[in-house]
C-alpha cells in the first residue's frame, strides 16, 4: 500500500506563501479559494528567545480518511493505483457532508486554514490532490534537467518552494523524495511531527528542530 | 477569522423531515391506543387525514430544502445511485425517501379506508424513530468534529422532533375532532369532549419533553460553546422544559386537549428543536477551534 504525501521542513519554511501561489497557479484555483495555507504558529517567549514557526497545511492524506467514508456519492475516493485521497469533481454534489468529517476543515469549507475548500462557483468541494495529474507515477525525486519527466515529477508547490522546505513521495518507498527527506532529518536528530487528530493517522510529516522551535502543532 | 457557520438548509431539512415523519407516527400511535373511545368513526379519520396532509407537506418541504442545499435537483440522483455507500448522508436520505413514500401511502389509505391499520401504523412509528436517529447519526459519524460523538444527539434529535410532531398532531387532529364534536350535538357532552383528547398522547409528549431536555443537558455538559454558551443554555434545554410544562397543563385541563395549548407546545418545542440542532454547529472542537472567530 503506498502512502504518498508531502514532507515539510519547518526549519526551512519562511512563511513566504510561494507554495500557495504555485498551487493556485497550477490548479486554477479561484480568487479567495485555497487548497493549502501557510499558518503562522504565533510567537511565544520574550525577545530575543522567540519561539515561532509556520505550518503549511493542506490535505494530510489520512490513512483513515473520514472524508471518503462519509461521502454519499463516492466523489471522495482513493486513487486505486496509488492510494491518494482525491475528489472527483464530476461526482461531487456540493452536499458538504465531508466538511465536518475532516478534522482539518471548517464546516463550510470557507475559512482558512481549512484543507477542504468549497468552490461556490462550481458547487463542489476541492482540496490538495498532491497534483496527482502530474505525479501519479513519480518517485518524488525531481529531475531538474527535465521537469516534464513524469517518473520524477514533483508538485509545483514543492518545485517552487523558495526555501526548499517541501518534499514529496511515498513514505513506504525508502527511496522516495519524502522518505529520503525524513531519513536525513532523523539522522541529524531533528524531530519528525504529525498533526494528529481524532485517530485519522495523517500521512503528512513536518520536520522541526528543538533548536528552532518547540512543536506546538497548529498552535492555539 | 470569521465564525464557523451553521448549515441552515441541512438543519431545517433534518428537522422538517423528522417532524413530518413524527406526525405520521402519532397518527399510528393513535390507531394503536385508541382515542378515548371515539373509535374509528368518520370524525377521527378526517382528523387523521388532516394530520397526514400536514405531515406530507412538512416532508416535501424538507425535501425541497435538501434540493436547495445541493443547488440542483439532478444532484439528488447522485445520492440515490450511491445509496448503498454506507455514508451517514446516504442513510439519512434513504430513510427520508421511505418516509416520503410512506406519507403518500398513508394519505391514499386514509382516504380510501379511513384508517391506517396495524402494519402501516407500526411502519410509521418505526420510520419516525429511524428518521430522527439517522439525522442524529449523521452528526455522530463526523470524525472531524469530536464534540458530536455523543449519543445525546440522536436521542435529542429523535425526541425533539417527535415532541414537535406530537403537539402539531394534537393541534391539527385535536382541532378537527373538536370542531366535528361541536357540530354533532349528540357527541358534544363533556364526556365526548374529554374523549377528543388522547391523554396517552399528552403523557407521551411529557416523556418526550423530559428526554429532549435530558439530551440537551447531557450534550451541553460535554460540549463547549464559547461565546454562544448563553444562547445554548437558554434555548435548547429551557424550551424542552416549557414543553413539559405545557404537557402538564394539558393533562390538568378538565376539557382535555386545547388547541391553543397544543399550538403553544408546538411553537416552543419547535424553537427548542431548532436551537438544539443549530447550536451543534457552534461547538468548539479540538482542531476546528482554529476556525472559530
Ligand atoms: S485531511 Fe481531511 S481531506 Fe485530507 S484525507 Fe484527511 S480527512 Fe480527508
Ligand atoms: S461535498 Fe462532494 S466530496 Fe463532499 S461529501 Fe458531498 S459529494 Fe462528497
Ligand atoms: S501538491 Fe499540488 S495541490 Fe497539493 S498543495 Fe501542492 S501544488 Fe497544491
Amino acid at each position: 500500500m503506498t502512502k504518498r504525501t508531502l514532507v515539510i521542513d519547518l526549519d526551512r519554511c519562511s512563511g513566504c506563501d510561494s507554495c500557495v501561489v504555485a498551487c493556485k497557479f497550477e490548479n486554477g484555483i479561484g480568487l479567495g479559494n485555497y487548497w493549502n495555507h501557510v499558518k503562522p504558529v504565533n510567537p511565544v517567549g520574550t525577545h530575543p528567545d522567540i519561539d515561532m514557526y509556520w505550518v503549511p497545511l493542506q490535505c494530510q492524506q489520512c490513512e483513515n480518511s473520514p472524508c471518503v467514508g462519509v461521502c454519499p456519492t463516492g466523489a471522495s475516493y482513493r486513487d486505486p493505483d496509488n492510494n491518494v485521497v482525491l475528489i472527483n469533481k464530476e461526482e461531487c454534489i456540493g452536499c458538504k457532508t465531508c466538511l465536518p468529517a475532516c478534522p482539518y476543515s471548517d464546516s463550510e469549507g470557507a475559512v482558512r486554514p481549512s484543507v477542504r475548500w468549497f468552490n461556490v462557483e462550481e458547487n463542489v468541494v476541492e482540496k490538495c490532490t498532491l497534483c496527482n495529474h502530474l505525479t501519479a507515477t513519480s518517485d518524488g525525486i525531481e529531475n531538474t534537467a527535465d521537469t516534464t519527466d513524469a517518473t520524477h515529477a514533483v508538485p509545483p508547490c514543492v518545485h517552487n518552494c523558495s526555501c526548499g522546505a517541501r518534499s514529496f513521495g511515498d513514505l513506504d518507498d525508502p527511496n522516495s523524495g519524502a522518505s529520503q527527506a525524513l531519513a536525513q532529518a532523523e539522522s541529524e536528530g531533528r524531530k519528525v511531527c504529525t498533526i494528529e487528530a481524532e485517530g485519522v493517522m495523517p500521512a503528512a510529516r513536518y520536520i522541526l528542530s528543538e533548536g528552532i522551535a518547540t512543536w506546538r502543532g497548529l498552535g492555539d | 477569522m470569521i465564525k464557523t457557520t451553521i448549515q441552515w438548509l441541512s438543519v431545517l431539512f433534518e428537522l422538517f423531515a423528522a417532524t413530518g415523519s413524527g406526525i405520521l407516527a402519532f397518527v399510528g400511535i393513535s390507531e394503536f391506543v385508541g382515542s378515548g373511545g371515539l373509535g374509528f368513526d368518520g370524525l377521527r379519520s378526517k382528523a387523521h387525514l388532516g394530520a397526514t396532509v400536514v405531515a406530507l407537506a412538512l416532508v416535501v418541504f424538507g425535501g425541497l430544502l435538501y434540493v436547495a442545499r445541493l443547488g440542483n435537483p439532478t444532484q439528488v440522483m447522485a445520492i440515490t445511485r450511491n445509496v448503498s455507500s454506507g455514508s451517514p448522508a446516504s442513510w439519512e436520505f434513504l430513510i427520508y425517501l421511505l418516509v416520503l413514500v410512506c406519507a403518500v401511502i398513508c394519505l391514499l389509505v386514509l382516504r380510501r379506508e379511513g384508517r391506517l391499520g396495524g402494519v402501516l401504523s407500526a411502519l410509521c412509528i418505526l420510520l419516525a424513530l429511524a428518521m430522527g436517529c439517522s439525522t442524529g447519526y449523521y452528526h455522530m459519524a463526523m470524525i472531524g468534529t469530536p464534540a458530536w460523538h455523543s449519543p445525546a444527539i440522536p436521542l435529542g434529535f429523535t425526541a425533539g422532533a417527535l415532541l414537535v410532531s406530537g403537539f402539531i398532531y394534537l393541534a391539527v387532529a385535536g382541532c378537527g375532532l373538536e370542531k366535528g364534536l361541536e357540530k354533532d350535538a349528540k357527541k358534544s357532552s363533556e364526556e365526548d369532549s374529554k374523549a377528543s383528547t388522547s391523554k396517552i398522547m399528552v403523557w407521551i409528549l411529557a416523556v418526550l419533553a423530559i428526554a429532549t431536555t435530558a439530551a440537551a443537558l447531557f450534550f451541553g455538559a460535554s460540549a463547549s460553546f464559547g461565546q454562544d454558551a448563553l444562547l445554548y443554555w437558554i434555548a435548547a434545554p429551557a424550551v424542552g422544559g416549557v414543553s413539559f410544562a405545557v404537557a402538564i397543563v394539558m393533562l390538568k385541563c378538565a376539557r382535555g386537549v386545547s388547541r391553543r395549548w397544543a399550538f403553544i407546545g408546538a411553537s416552543f418545542s419547535l424553537i427548542g428543536a431548532l436551537a438544539f440542532r443549530a447550536s451543534l454547529w457552534l461547538v468548539d472542537s479540538t482542531i476546528p477551534t482554529l476556525f472559530r472567530g
